[in-house]
């Protein structure tokens, strides 16, 4: 074996080992992980910086899925490719896989004991309390914009209807609507900022403009073409967005320095 | 086919998970509820013990609703289907890691979607909770008939998740969730 495969190989191992011992030791809560994962690969094995760190856990919060598997992966992919991140993800999946495997298998057995049954009557109540202060907590931190608090009241009220009259309706499509709804905002708030940027941007142009036909004294045709050309500019006070910039494009045809902003501009 | 079926409906969970551990459970009841494969309250259980043992959520309860409905190439195919979506995001954008989170586009449909996890998980407690007290039974809300014993070790779970927040500590859900079955165990048996 060449030492460039045998390196591969160590960092294959290392790769299984560590992420196999996180997937063991991290019991039902996300965000423990990433603090290990600091210790283990920021401090100790620096295959990854604190900024990295901090970067995974952004796209974790914006990624669907545990954190466990986000970081698994990105790191598996970092360090050994697509290769990598399959080690790394299958060996954090593992312990709990094994272990919710055997659960699967011997659970009916010992649920034929009354105490068992006792222990999850106690389990259930537990669970309830966990999710409904979970998300009081999620409540407290959420920010509280008139938007946001009447999305959660809707989708508060609408789950609890689907619940109680036992209606087959998806929340996916809720959390779908409200997402899609919220990008659509946004993209109209940015045209009407743009229309806007651009009614300055086009004032700002007609104004420069004027200066450089101040400061060209020689007559050439290209300054009798910006001469005509500029009143056509000054026109669009309320015209679209589009029209505004197709005209302002219009005089920058003999204009190469017009041009270039007007392609910085378009970005 | 039940294996497709596994594979899709653990596809979506994997898929639509926002918010962390507890915001993937709105969506992981329904989709398992619905289709029959687990009651509420076997839900529940599963919920209860993925808290105490290694491992998010969203594995533990595909291996486990896997097994039950397709065996060990059931809760293979399961956990392979709920894992993939959060892989596949994750390596792809591996290479434009710093532009997806801080692309306008993603945060504003993630602003839209933390608000409905919000409704979503509160609206799932609170029905959880009334239906553990029997108050809440047959699409119909009554007080008739509550489950004095389920609300006193509601109410004690309820003290132990707050109260060490007071001293700027935290109960461990694993911590929570034997002291709720002891509590069973010795309530029930009375």
């Amino acid at each position: 074996m060449t030492d460039n495969k045998k390196e591969n190989n160590k960092i294959l191992l290392a790769l299984f080992l560590t992420f196999l011992k996180l997937g063991a030791i991290t019991f039902g809560g996300g965000y423990v992980m990433l603090t290990l994962i600091r210790d283990e690969f920021v401090d100790k094995k620096k295959w990854v910086t604190e900024d990295e760190l901090l970067q995974v856990y952004a796209v974790a919060e914006s990624t669907p899925g545990p954190v466990a598997i986000n970081a698994a992966t990105y790191i598996g992919a970092k360090m050994r490719g697509f290769f990598g991140a399959v080690v790394a993800t299958f060996a954090v999946v593992l312990p709990a896989f094994i272990v919710s495997f055997v659960i699967a298998t011997y659970l009916n057995f010992f649920m034929q004991y009354q105490i068992v049954k006792n222990a999850f009557l106690g389990i259930k109540a537990g669970v309830a309390v966990l999710i409904f202060l979970a998300g009081v907590d999620m409540l407290k931190k959420m920010e509280k914009t008139a938007f946001n608090i009447a999305v959660a009241v809707i989708s508060f009220i609408a789950m609890v209807v689907i619940d109680i009259f036992s209606i087959d309706f998806s929340s996916i499509y809720i959390i779908l609507f409200f997402g899609v709804l919220s990008l659509l905002i946004f993209c109209l708030g940015k045209r009407k900022n743009k229309s806007l940027k651009n009614k300055s941007e086009v004032a700002d142009k007609v104004e420069k403009l004027d200066d450089r036909n101040n400061n060209i004294v020689a007559e050439d045709d290209e300054n009798k073409t910006l001469n005509g050309n500029k009143s056509a500019g000054e026109k669009p006070a309320d015209e679209k967005p589009a029209d505004e910039d197709k005209s302002v494009k219009n005089e920058s045809k003999g204009d190469k320095n017009k041009e270039t902003t007007q392609e910085k501009e378009g970005k | 086919m039940v294996f497709l079926q596994l594979f899709w409906v653990f596809l979506k969970i994997g898929l639509f998970s926002f918010g962390g551990g507890y915001g993937m459970i709105p969506v992981m009841k329904q989709e398992v509820v619905s289709l029959g494969w687990l009651t509420e309250s076997e839900f529940l259980d599963i919920i209860g013990l993925s808290e105490s043992t290694p491992g998010p959520i969203a594995v533990n309860l595909a291996t486990y609703v896997g097994a039950y409905m397709g065996g060990f190439w059931g809760s293979i195919l399961a956990t392979f289907a709920v894992v993939l979506p959060a892989f596949l995001i994750m390596f792809f954008i591996v290479k434009i890691l710093q532009k997806f989170s801080d692309n306008k586009y993603v945060s504003s449909f993630l602003s839209g979607v933390k608000p409905v996890v919000v409704g979503l998980i509160l609206a799932v407690g609170i029905t959880l909770i009334l239906k553990s007290m029997k108050v809440l039974a047959n699409n119909a809300i009554s007080f008739l008939q509550i489950d004095y014993k389920s609300l006193i070790i509601s109410a004690i779970i309820a003290i132990i998740i707050v109260a060490p927040k007071f001293f700027k500590k935290k109960t461990p859900p694993a911590l929570t969730i034997l002291i709720s079955a002891v509590l069973g165990m010795v309530i029930y048996a009375i």
